[in-house]
């Protein structure tokens, strides 16, 4: 079998800065202490690309994209595991970065190539084809200090384009360019996918990624959080987004359960249990947990989306997981379970659990509730984690005063509205 | 994108020529008197020190003043150029170490490139001041290589150790002019060292750049070769600075995008 892998990352952990630090105490070089101490930008992140696949990355900003491309390109080295590069590797990180502003257009192509390697004859070549891929008319011919804003760009992609490199390694350019530029990228980054050549593809640009990619990662806080088809990547992305966007959780201490519902419907009661199905007040971290919440939802409701939110009490969100769940059959009491076979690994604290039932076509909520929860755990995440969560949704028989697994019962009229 | 063996060098030589080719060009294309800026600071130092000699009773050996300072403040130009380029050269091009795994040591050895070119524009009105005062080069010219060539190493020595400290810590940076000020007068340029007082010449000497200074006036002017013991200083503090610098700045260079 061939090996057909073009980039191995293993285990990559990136914290920026010189391995080593002095302080009065002296010189500390020690790497747990010292990535223990630092904001670490890449976690321990592993996958590997194929030769001829074209990888897009996505993320919020800080997510690791960047780094990711640098600790690539060899820009910066590595502080834990390894990356593995087969074949010549053409780097445009900053496209704008490494030219000279007084030096024009065509001198800047010829700079640009002799700093990365490529030789005179190549790029004496290639100069014509990289000109009309600019497509920047006379201002090919003028210093680069003059030009607008878009146009540094297209050199560097248009020289990473004609470098015939094995894989390459490109940073935002889509976001520069005018429309007509951008589509001669994503046509010319087709083309090169097709001719087998390997390219990594940094870019915010959701349409792009979901056109052109083979496959795409999804980083966030230094870890990759999706690993997939570009379609689904990017669903996962928007839907990553928006619940950061609705989970604004304001400042505020939550005594007992506190619940909001919307016309029409009504929540009966909330508990959390343990992985024996007992109620409790304090979840260990470490073992199945679930949620389950007794509520009443009007007949047209036919599918919802469930969010869990779990924030410190001073509102800084540390887990968060969503899931559709459907609504079938008649009208009745619903059951809806939401569990987290995982458990969570959060530090040992009182937090506040939001439960929030959402349309998911508006985003409106229906029913949201909050309650304070204890976690017991020695496990500590440092970041927001988004554990997998199960939901299931039954109907009971019973009435809701008739539930005795339910330990908080509503204060009474809370639910109407 | 980088070859192997040969080709390796050669684009190596070529990335050092591309670099020192666009400071140069970018330095000057906003200028309208362009490269004669090379020109008109050393002469205007050894016009203002000719006017102050008397008032400072700086004292001469014989050679006339304005030539002996010339030759010594270009001398001496082409060494804090190296000193002044190599510092922050790899600040300068944060662009490129920031995208591309080029070696870091080529942003420094450029940069003494371009102090060496700037040295050869300071020629032509070293040329005019040998003519007006009518004092034809002799064959001690061909030693000029080999001075060039041992200042050259010894600033790319303190210009690596600066470099590679200069990226994390901007106080290199600050500190330099303030050092090369002292060195200056420190250094027999704006006066000749054979007129120190002898008691006291020794301890000139141990300032490295106290021989080479004065080898270009051997050289250029006395028709003379250079005095080889005093080149020993240098030599010396050649070897010690690379002994440290190239380790230091290979393993800082690693880390040097992190720092930009």
């Amino acid at each position: 079998m061939t090996d057909n892998i073009a980039i191995r990352v293993e285990n990559l952990s990136k914290a920026y800065g010189l391995p080593f630090e002095f302080s009065w105490r002296g010189l500390t070089s020690n790497r747990d202490e010292l990535l223990s101490r630092r904001h670490l930008a890449l976690k321990d992140i592993s996958f590997n690309v194929r030769q001829g696949e074209l990888l897009g990355i996505i993320g919020r900003n800080g997510a690791g994209k960047s780094t990711l491309l640098r600790v690539l390109a060899g820009v910066t080295p590595p502080t834990r595991g390894s990356v593995n590069i087969k074949g010549s590797v053409f780097p445009m990180i900053e496209l704008n970065a490494g030219m000279s502003p007084r030096l024009t257009g065509r001198q800047n192509v010829m700079l640009l190539g002799t700093i990365m390697g490529l030789p005179e004859r190549h790029m004496k070549q290639r100069m014509g084809e990289i000109e009309e891929f600019c497509d920047l008319g006379e201002w090919f011919d003028k210093p680069v200090w003059q030009y607008s804003s878009g146009m540094p760009g297209r050199l560097g992609f248009a020289v990473a384009v004609y470098s015939d490199a094995d894989v390459l390694l490109i940073d935002e350019v889509l976001a520069v360019g005018d429309l007509a530029f951008r589509n001669r990228c994503t046509e010319k980054m087709s083309e090169l996918r097709d001719s087998g050549r390997t390219i990594v593809l940094v870019s915010h640009n959701m349409g792009a990624i979901a056109g052109m990619c083979t496959r795409t990662i999804m980083l966030d806080l230094g870890d990759v959080k999706f690993d997939s088809l570009p379609d689904l990547a990017v669903h996962h992305y928007k839907t990553f987004v928006d619940s950061l966007a609705s989970k604004k959780i304001k400042k505020r201490r939550v005594e007992s359960l506190e619940v909001v519902a919307a016309p029409g419907f009504t929540l009966h009661g909330l508990a959390v249990l343990d992985h024996r199905g007992f109620p409790v007040e304090e979840v260990r971290g470490d073992q199945k947990f679930s949620l389950v919440m007794d509520c009443q939802i009007p007949i047209e409701f036919a599918e919802g989306m469930l969010e869990v939110m779990i924030a410190t009490e001073d509102g800084q969100v540390v887990l968060e997981a969503r899931r559709l769940v459907m609504i079938e059959g008649p009208p009745a009491y619903r059951r809806i379970e939401a569990s987290f076979p995982n458990g969570a690994p959060l530090r040992e604290a009182r937090y506040v659990l939001s439960v929030s039932l959402k349309n998911d076509i508006t985003g409106e909520a229906c029913i949201t509730a909050h309650t304070p929860i204890a976690m017991a755990n020695r496990r500590v995440a440092s970041a927001v984690i988004v554990p997998p969560m199960d939901a299931i949704v039954s109907s009971p028989s019973l009435a809701p005063a008739g539930l005795p697994a339910l330990k908080r019962a509503l204060p009474h009229g809370a639910g109407e509205h | 994108m980088v070859a192997a063996g040969l080709n390796r060098w050669l684009y190596y030589g070529r990335l050092i020529q591309a670099l020192a080719l666009r400071d140069i060009q970018s330095r000057f294309a906003n200028s309208v008197l362009g490269l004669s800026w090379l020109v008109i600071r050393p002469t205007i130092f050894m016009l203002v020190f000719s006017v102050l000699r008397g008032a400072l009773r700086l004292p001469d050996d014989g050679l006339p003043y304005a030539l002996s300072s010339f030759v010594a403040i270009s001398a001496w130009f082409f060494f804090i150029g190296i000193l002044q380029s190599t510092t922050p050269s790899i600040a300068n091009n944060a662009g490129i170490l920031k995208k591309m795994a080029v070696p870091r040591l080529l942003f420094p050895i450029s940069a003494v490139f371009v102090g060496l070119i700037e040295y050869a524009v300071t020629w032509l009105p070293l040329a005019v001041l040998l003519i007006w005062f009518a004092y034809p080069l002799s064959w001690t010219l061909v030693y000029l290589p080999l001075i060039l060539l041992i200042v050259m190493a010894f600033g790319l020595g303190i210009g690596l150790l600066l470099a590679s400290v200069a990226v994390f810590k901007d106080d290199v940076l600050l500190a330099l002019p303030h050092v090369i000020m002292l060195w200056f007068f420190l250094t027999p340029v704006i006066y000749p060292a054979t007129r120190l007082p002898p008691d006291y010449r020794w301890l000139y000497f141990l300032n490295p750049m106290t021989g080479p200074v004065e080898a270009f006036r051997d050289v250029i002017l006395r028709g003379a070769q250079p005095d080889w013991p005093s080149l020993i200083p240098i030599a010396i503090a050649t070897v010690v600075i690379w002994a440290i610098a190239i380790p230091v700045f290979n393993f800082m260079s690693r880390y040097f995008a992190d720092a930009l």
